[in-house]
Formats: C-alpha cells, sequence, structure tokens
C-alpha cells in the first residue's frame, strides 16, 4: 500500500537564517596577503597557527612552538572572480546575483556555489562576515 | 483573483517534469527538494509546494489514505488535518481525476491540498500548497493544478528541472541524479542500456585553456578512439565511441559494454551539454540521436 509523510517539520528559523545568511556582507581578513599569478588568478597568503599537538611536540623537542605559519591558497579563475567581488560593502546576496549575471547561472546554482566557496574561505580565517 | 491578474502571471511561468509527473510555477519558485518521486518547491519566503506521487497497485481510496496520512504526522499537527472541499475552480481544474482536497494548520505554517488518483495511468498524488505571500493569491495554485500531467500519450518521459529538459523513452527509468554547482547529472537505465545526461557550466571557465576536445577527455572513463564531429540539425557535436574487442576469451567473460558519447557546447547559454550511452549490445544510433536532439539548456 502506497503511504507517505508529507508534512516534514520546516522550522520558520531555517529560511530566515538563510535569508539572514544572503543579507551578510564578506570581508577580507586584514591578514591575509595577496598576489596575482601568471594567468591573472589570485594567490592568497594566509597566516596559520601551529596545531596544539605539534605545538606541545615541537615545545618537547627544543624547537619554537609559537610559529606563525603562512600558507597560500590558489584560487581558479571562478573563485578570483568571487573574491573579487568581496569589498564588505556588498552582501553575500548581491555576490551571489552579480556572479549569476557573470556566469548565465541560476540563481540557486549560483547561491549554493558561492555561499560553499564563501564557507571555505571562511573556514580558513580569510574572510568575516558582518 | 480576476481573470486580468490571472494573464498578467502567464508569462512568467516555467516547466517542471520530473519522473513522468509535469507542471507549470511561477518563474521565481525553485527546486528546494527532489527525491525519485518527490519535490518542494519553494519561493523567495520558503517552502511553497510539496508534491509527492507513486503508482498504484489495486483499488486507491481517497478517505483511507487520508486517514493514513493523518496516523503518520505527529504534535498538534495530527489534530489540525481535516478534509476541505476544494474552490469551484480547482474542480474544474482537476476534472480529469479522483481527488479530495485537504487543509492543516501547524504553529508557524498551514496548508492546504489535494490527494489525486488518475484512472488513466493508476497514480496518485498529493499536492500541497503552504500558504506563503505566493500561494495567498488564488491565481497561483490554481494554475498550478490546471497544468498538471501525470501522464503522456507518446511513451515519452519529460524532464525539465532547473535549466535542462529533456525529453526520454518512458521505457527508461531514472536510476540516479546530482545536482551539483556546475555539473548536473541525470542517469537513466532500461535493460542493460543506460543514458547519462550532463550539463556543465560555465563553458567559458570549462573550456578557458582548452577546447571542447580536450575537456571530454577529462571526462572519458572508457578506452576510445579520437572524436568526430556529428552535425544533428543545427548542433555540432563530438562524439565518441568505443566498441568491445570480440575475442575468443570473451566468451567466457562478462559482456563488454559499447560506449557513446556526445558534447556540445552552447556559446549562448555558456553550457556545455553532453549525453552517454552504454549498452550491453550495439549502440541504438537512432534513439541517441533523438535524445539528443530533444536534450537542451533552457
Amino acid at each position: 500500500m502506497w503511504t507517505m509523510k508529507v508534512f516534514s517539520k520546516k522550522s520558520k528559523g531555517v529560511s530566515t537564517t538563510r535569508s539572514e545568511a544572503l543579507k551578510s556582507k564578506p570581508v577580507k581578513s586584514s591578514q591575509i596577503t595577496e598576489e596575482r599569478s601568471e594567468s591573472n588568478e589570485v594567490i592568497i597568503h594566509y597566516p596559520v597557527t601551529m596545531r596544539p599537538l605539534i605545538a606541545r611536540l615541537a615545545k618537547r623537542f627544543g624547537q619554537p612552538h609559537d610559529i606563525i605559519q603562512t600558507k597560500k591558497l590558489r584560487l581558479d579563475k571562478l573563485g578570483t572572480g568571487v573574491w573579487e567581488l568581496i569589498d564588505g560593502r556588498r552582501s553575500v546576496r548581491r555576490i551571489t546575483e552579480m556572479f549569476a549575471e557573470a556566469h548565465q547561472l541560476q540563481r540557486r546554482e549560483a547561491e549554493v556555489a558561492v555561499t560553499q566557496f564563501l564557507r571555505q574561505l571562511g573556514q580558513r580565517g580569510l574572510i568575516g562576515m558582518q | 483573483m480576476c481573470r486580468g491578474s490571472f494573464e498578467e502571471l502567464a508569462d512568467n511561468w516555467k516547466e517542471i517534469a520530473w519522473n513522468g509527473v509535469g507542471f507549470r510555477v511561477p518563474e521565481e519558485w525553485e527546486i528546494g527538494q527532489m527525491g525519485i518521486r518527490h519535490l518542494t518547491l519553494e519561493d523567495n519566503w520558503g517552502p511553497a509546494m510539496e508534491i509527492k506521487w507513486a503508482p498504484v497497485k489495486g483499488k486507491f481510496s481517497h478517505r483511507s489514505h487520508l486517514k493514513r496520512l493523518i496516523a503518520v504526522q505527529t504534535g498538534g499537527l495530527k489534530k489540525t488535518i481535516q478534509e476541505w472541499s476544494v474552490p469551484a475552480r480547482w474542480e474544474k481544474a482537476l476534472s480529469g481525476f479522483q481527488f479530495r482536497g485537504f487543509s492543516w494548520q501547524g504553529e508557524t505554517q498551514s496548508g492546504r491540498g489535494v490527494i489525486l488518483y488518475c484512472p488513466v495511468c493508476r497514480k496518485a498524488a498529493l499536492i500541497q500548497f503552504f500558504l506563503t505571500e505566493s500561494t495567498r493569491q488564488e491565481a497561483i495554485p490554481l494554475r498550478v493544478l490546471q497544468t498538471f500531467q501525470d501522464h503522456r500519450s507518446d511513451d515519452q518521459t519529460v524532464w525539465s528541472v532547473f535549466d535542462i529538459r529533456a525529453v526520454i523513452p518512458a521505457n527508461f527509468k531514472h536510476v540516479r541524479h546530482s545536482f551539483k554547482p556546475g555539473n548536473y547529472e541525470l542517469a537513466f537505465e532500461h535493460r542493460r542500456q543506460k543514458v547519462i545526461l550532463y550539463r556543465w557550466a560555465p563553458a567559458t571557465a570549462l573550456l578557458a585553456d582548452r577546447d571542447l576536445m580536450g575537456f571530454g577527455r577529462t571526462i572519458i572513463d572508457f578506452r576510445a578512439a579520437d572524436p568526430v564531429e556529428v552535425m544533428l540539425e543545427d548542433r555540432q557535436m563530438l562524439e565518441w565511441k568505443a566498441s568491445p574487442r570480440i575475442k575468443w576469451v570473451s566468451r567466457f567473460l562478462p559482456r563488454p559494454s559499447y560506449h557513446g558519447l556526445r558534447l556540445w557546447h552552447l556559446p549562448e547559454k555558456n553550457r556545455v551539454l553532453g549525453v552517454k550511452m552504454q549498452s550491453k549490445r550495439a549502440l541504438d544510433i537512432r534513439s541517441l540521436d533523438r535524445i539528443c536532439v530533444d536534450y537542451e539548456s533552457i
């Protein structure tokens, strides 16, 4: 017999969060430096502190344990395009719209691509949200 | 809603077709969740519509199904689901179906819908509209229902979601789908024949430092010679083909497959489309041609 559970729980909060997330404005971290590759793609240099376990091991072996390393992140063409749109004034929604327009993408596809990318940048500490 | 405003809505609608059912929705509605026989659509405020459907074996009873529907709900919602007599315009729109309306009231949301049964194709469907800014306008749910179809007479199935539209022979069953940003895949199978539709975007980024042949080589997972150019209607495609080598030893091995992959670039849409066919027998080129002609980016 055919059955279905129709009404999955969808709290109003989820859509509000999405809406608020789209309103937020990404800001580049002040601790990063940028350069351009030969193909004009952005390379971001960003500081990384040593992981606690590694720091403890380094200390134990008499090595400096408070060194801040620098890592590099090379963006592709699409990533560079989004990076250039981050100016602290444009919202995620506006960046998504501009990205969709530039690449003739549908709004939802662009939104997923841009928000995933921004999330990855945020996890590395390259941007913050205001 | 008056006829005039209904006409105003008419231009900004798009087709959604998925696994045997099809209907039109306002342009700004987006697919939220999708399953093999399930779709939710969202407007700017959140979920706007949900549809589920399934073939029915034996007798279908709306009343017992509504009871079952209530039984599987939990919490306060269970008490609020009730039969609802649909407006006369809905009745007219659903004249080819046997149907019964229902409504419900949650803490933050409410909705109304219909359980439909089509005596021709023996499919049952549940369509419900969440009460949002857009579905409050009576014309929108009405238009959705007016355009709802659950079968065709030509043994073809239309698939129209996001920005792709394809027509696939009805005997090919959906086996998987993937809609990741930049890369869509939709796979079908009939007996030992598989068809996979691809869509990549944006083409300007994918083809920035290579041509279509170079791009094709990154996705071919079978041994194939250089592609040949195929002109199909006004589309210029690249076609890779691979046939199994028949040796006497192969009699004792699993039957090898025939493969064919066609790719074409749509510069005006900034997309690359592809169709792959795989079969244990020689490829049905006529069928492949038909699928390629009907497959488009909208």
